[in-house]
C-alpha cells in the first residue's frame, strides 16, 4: 500500500526519521534508508502493528541519523532491494540563529488539520509552494493533526465495535499521512520536508479528551469506552506521530526551544495536564534560560477557563499557576506557539518589567477547519496581567504561519511571524504581513 | 521609561579612564593624545538638537537626567569616523544611497564648545572585522555593492528623529516608541554582526548612546564572560576599555554662544 519516511525531531547534527511500511510485504534484509552520501541498513529495529480486524499492518521505526552537518539540507531515500519507495528531506538546525545579513532560521507553525475537507491537497500544496527564501526548516505542528473524532455522525451508532474504532482511526491516519496529489500538494507532502516537532491535543484522542466528549456520547460517556478509545489513539499517536517523554528542548544560540506535551499524560478536568515531573522540566528550562525562550503548547495559555464541553490549561488550576510562576522565573522574553481555537492570535504582556522582558502568546489555528467548528476570534483575556492581542490577522481563514529568527546581536533575536493563508483553486500562494516590524526579545 | 536593566555591577569599569580634556583643546587633539584611532566614538553636542538627543535619553537613565551623548560613531582613524549624524551633508539622495551614513571628519566635531563631550571605548581589536560589517549596511561605493537596507533601516529611524528635533506635529520621544537613535542603531548594528552585545541592559533596540555607554562602564563582568565564550567566526571580545572627556555634565543648549 505505502512506504513513508517522515522526519521527526531533527537538530544540529543529529536526526530522527520515522520509516514506515504500510500493507507492504517488507524484506528488512534488503532495506536502506540513504541520506546525502550515506546510507543506514533497517534490517532491524521494525516494529509491527497489526489492527485487531487484520486490514491495516504497519511496520515502522525510528532511526536516529548522527554526526549530520549543521545547517545543512539531506534528501533521504528509502530504498528496498535497491528499488526507490518513498522519499523526504530535512533541513539541520543552525547551532547559531543567523545573523541580520543572513537569510532567516525558519519554523512553521500550524494546528487543526481534518484531511477530509481537504480532498485537493491544498494544506500541503500551500506549504510546498512557499517562495524558496520563505520555506521552513522545521515545523512545529501542535495538536489535532488528525481528528479521530470526526465527523461526529460516524460515531451515533452505539453499537459500533472497539476493533471498528481502531480500524478507523488507523484509517483517519493513513488517509492523512499518505496524502498527495498529482501536482504535488497533499499533507503527506508537508510531513515529508522538513522536521515535524509534534505535539498531541484532544482530536488525536476525541473532543475534550480524556474527559466525556459531548460530540461522540456513545463512546466517551462510559469509562470503559474512554479507556478503549484512549488505549487505541495513544497508540497510534506514538506510531505516527511522535512517542511522548520528557519536553524536547534545544538551543539555536541565544535562543532556546521547549516542546511539551499537554494532553497525553492529562487526568480529568481539574487534575493535571502534564506529569509533574516534566512541570518541573518546564520549570527547570525557564530558570535557566540564557537568552529567549520558544515555549511550544498543545493548548492557549492566555485563555478564560473552559467547561465540561472542552477544558483549557487554566482548568487545571494547581499546574497552570505553577506553569505561571515559572514563567514569571525567566530572566528573558519568552514566545509561546500554539494552535486548537481556529483562530490566529498574537498577544503580549510584561514578564518581569525591571528587565524588561515580555510573554508573547502566537496562535494558528487550523490549517483545516473541521466543519461546523468556526472559531470566533477573542482578544487574550487578562489572565497574565494586562494582555495586549494584535488585530484578528487570520479572519476565520485556513492558515499556517511561518515565523522567522535572526539575531541581531548576540543576546537579541527578531521573530517576524508571516501568515499563510492555505491557497485554494489554483491560487497562488501569498503571505500576508501580521505586524509592521519584527518582535524583539532579548 | 526605557526597559533597561541594572547592571549587578558595584562598581563602575576600571578600564574607562577619564582623560581630563585641557583648556581649549580641541576634540582631535584630544583623541591624538590618548592615542585613539578605533573603536566606539561617544560625542556629547552642545547645539539644540543634540541637547534635545540628550534630553530623550533620560528615559534610559536610573535618575531621569539627561544623557551626556548625542552622537554615536566608528573611528576609522585619528581624523575620522562612520556615523549616521542627522545633519544633511551633500545630496539628499545621499541618504538613501548610503543608508544614511556618513564618513564624518573629526575636525568638523572638533569645537570643544559645540561637542563638549567626548569618549572612545573599544570592546574588540579586531577593526577588521567591524569595518567589513559597517560596508555591508552602508554599502562599498568603490567595490560597487549598495547598502542593505534589509539589515537596518537607518533613513526610517532617520525621520522620526528628525520629527523630534525639529517639534514637528505631535513628534514624541521615538525612543519611547522604541526607534534607537540611528547614530547608535547603526553601530550597535555594525557590533552585534560581529557577535558584541553594544547594550545587554536594553530590553530592545533603542539603541542610544546612552545606554552604549553604560554598557562599557557597568557591564563589564557581561563582556568578562562573553569573552572567554566567543566563536571564531566573531569579533574577539573584550572587557571595554577607553577613555574619556566629561566638559559639560548637565545638558545645556548653550551652542552657539550668544
Amino acid at each position: 500500500m505505502s512506504y513513508l519516511v517522515i522526519p521527526n525531531e531533527v537538530f544540529a547534527n543529529d536526526a530522527i526519521i520515522w520509516v514506515a511500511a504500510i500493507n507492504e510485504n517488507l524484506n528488512p534484509a534488503a532495506t536502506v534508508l540513504e541520506y546525502g552520501s550515506n546510507q543506514v541498513p533497517l534490517n532491524s529495529g521494525w516494529s509491527t502493528f497489526r489492527t485487531a480486524d487484520g486490514n491495516y499492518t504497519i511496520q515502522y521505526q525510528r532511526v536516529t541519523l548522527n554526526n549530520l552537518t549543521q545547517q545543512s539540507r539531506y534528501f533521504l531515500t528509502l530504498r528496498v532491494a535497491g528499488e526507490w519507495k518513498a522519499d523526504a528531506s530535512i533541513d539541520t538546525i543552525p547551532w547559531r540563529l543567523p545573523g541580520p545579513a543572513d537569510p532567516p532560521f525558519i519554523a512553521m507553525l500550524g494546528s487543526c488539520f481534518f484531511a477530509r475537507e481537504d480532498p485537493n491537497g491544498n494544506v500541503g500544496r500551500t506549504y510546498m509552494n512557499l517562495p524558496a527564501s520563505a520555506r521552513p526548516h522545521i515545523k512545529f505542528l501542535c495538536g489535532d493533526q488528525v481528528y479521530l473524532d470526526n465527523p461526529p455522525q460516524d460515531f451515533l451508532n452505539p453499537f459500533r465495535s472497539r476493533n471498528w474504532l481502531e480500524h478507523r482511526c488507523f484509517k483517519t491516519y493513513v488517509d492523512a499521512w499518505t496524502q498527495q496529489t498529482a501536482e504535488g500538494g497533499g499533507f503527506g507532502q508537508l510531513l515529508k520536508h522538513g522536521a515535524n516537532f509534534f505535539t498531541s491535543d484532544d482530536h488525536e484522542f476525541w473532543n475534550n479528551a480524556p474527559d466525556i466528549g459531548l460530540n461522540v456520547p456513545f463512546f466517551t460517556l462510559r469509562q470503559k469506552g474512554r479507556d478503549e478509545w484512549w488505549a487505541i489513539a495513544s497508540t497510534l499517536y506514538k506510531i505516527f506521530q511522535t512517542v511522548p517523554s520528557a519536553p524536547v528542548r534545544f538551543n539555536i544560540d541565544p535562543l532556546s526551544f521547549c516542546v511539551c506535551e499537554t494532553r497525553f499524560s492529562r487526568g480529568s478536568g481539574g487534575g493535571d495536564f502534564m506529569s509533574q515531573a516534566n512541570l518541573n522540566e518546564i520549570g527547570k528550562w525557564t530558570r535557566g534560560l540564557n537568552g529567549p525562550g520558544i515555549l511550544v503548547l498543545g493548548q492557549p495559555f492566555f485563555a478564560e477557563a473552559g467547561s465540561i464541553k472542552d477544558y483549557g490549561l487554566p482548568d487545571f488550576t494547581r499546574q497552570y499557576e505553577e506553569l505561571k510562576r515559572y514563567l514569571r522565573d525567566s530572566q528573558h522574553s519568552i514566545v509561546i506557539l500554539t494552535g486548537d481555537v481556529h483562530f490566529g492570535r498574537i498577544a503580549v504582556t510584561g514578564l518581569r518589567p525591571e528587565l524588561g522582558t515580555k510573554l508573547y502568546e502566537v496562535i494558528s489555528s487550523p490549517m483545516q477547519l473541521v466543519p461546523g467548528a468556526k472559531g470566533k476570534y477573542a482578544p487574550a483575556p487578562h489572565v497574565f496581567g494586562q494582555i495586549s492581542s494584535e488585530f484578528d490577522f487570520s479572519q476565520g481563514r485556513d492558515h499556517f504561519l511561518t515565523l522567522e529568527f535572526r539575531a541581531p546581536s548576540p543576546q537579541r533575536v527578531e521573530m517576524l511571524p508571516r501568515f499563510w493563508p492555505i491557497a485554494r483553486g489554483g491560487m497562488p500562494v501569498q503571505s500576508q504581513n501580521i505586524l509592521r516590524a519584527p518582535i524583539e526579545l532579548i | 521609561m526605557i526597559s533597561i536593566r541594572q547592571s549587578t555591577a558595584t562598581e563602575a569599569n576600571e578600564k574607562l579612564d577619564e582623560v581630563k580634556a585641557e583648556p581649549n583643546e580641541t576634540n582631535s587633539a584630544w583623541l591624538k593624545r590618548v592615542k585613539a584611532k578605533d573603536g566606539v566614538l561617544l560625542l556629547g553636542g552642545a547645539a539644540v538638537s543634540h541637547f534635545r538627543i540628550r534630553v530623550a535619553q533620560s528615559h534610559a537613565r536610573h535618575d531621569m537626567t539627561p544623557s551626556r551623548w548625542s552622537l554615536a560613531g566608528i573611528l576609522l582613524d585619528d581624523t575620522n569616523f562612520l556615523s549616521v549624524p542627522l545633519d544633511l551633508s551633500g545630496d539628499a539622495s545621499d541618504i538613501a544611497t548610503a543608508n544614511g551614513v556618513q564618513t564624518c571628519s573629526i575636525s568638523n566635531y572638533d569645537d570643544p564648545q559645540r561637542f563638549p563631550n567626548i569618549a572612545v571605548i573599544r570592546f574588540t581589536r579586531d577593526t577588521e572585522k567591524i569595518l567589513i560589517n559597517a560596508k555591508l549596511i552602508a554599502g562599498d561605493r568603490e567595490a560597487r555593492r549598495p547598502a542593505q537596507r534589509n539589515i537596518i533601516d537607518l533613513p526610517t529611524l532617520m525621520l522620526p528623529w528628525l520629527s523630534y528635533v525639529w517639534v514637528c506635529g505631535k513628534a514624541s520621544n521615538p525612543l519611547t516608541d522604541g526607534l534607537g537613535l540611528p547614530s547608535a542603531a547603526f553601530v550597535e548594528t555594525v557590533y552585534g554582526i560581529a557577535g558584541i552585545e553594544l547594550t545587554p541592559g536594553l530590553a530592545s533596540a533603542t539603541s542610544c548612546p546612552e545606554a552604549i555607554w553604560q554598557a562599557a562602564k557597568y557591564w563589564h563582568a557581561f563582556y568578562k564572560e562573553a569573552a572567554k565564550t566567543g566563536s571564531q567566526r566573531n569579533a574577539r571580545q573584550q572587557v571595554p576599555t577607553g577613555q574619556y572627556a566629561i566638559r559639560q555634565q548637565a545638558a545645556a543648549a548653550d551652542w552657539p554662544k550668544e
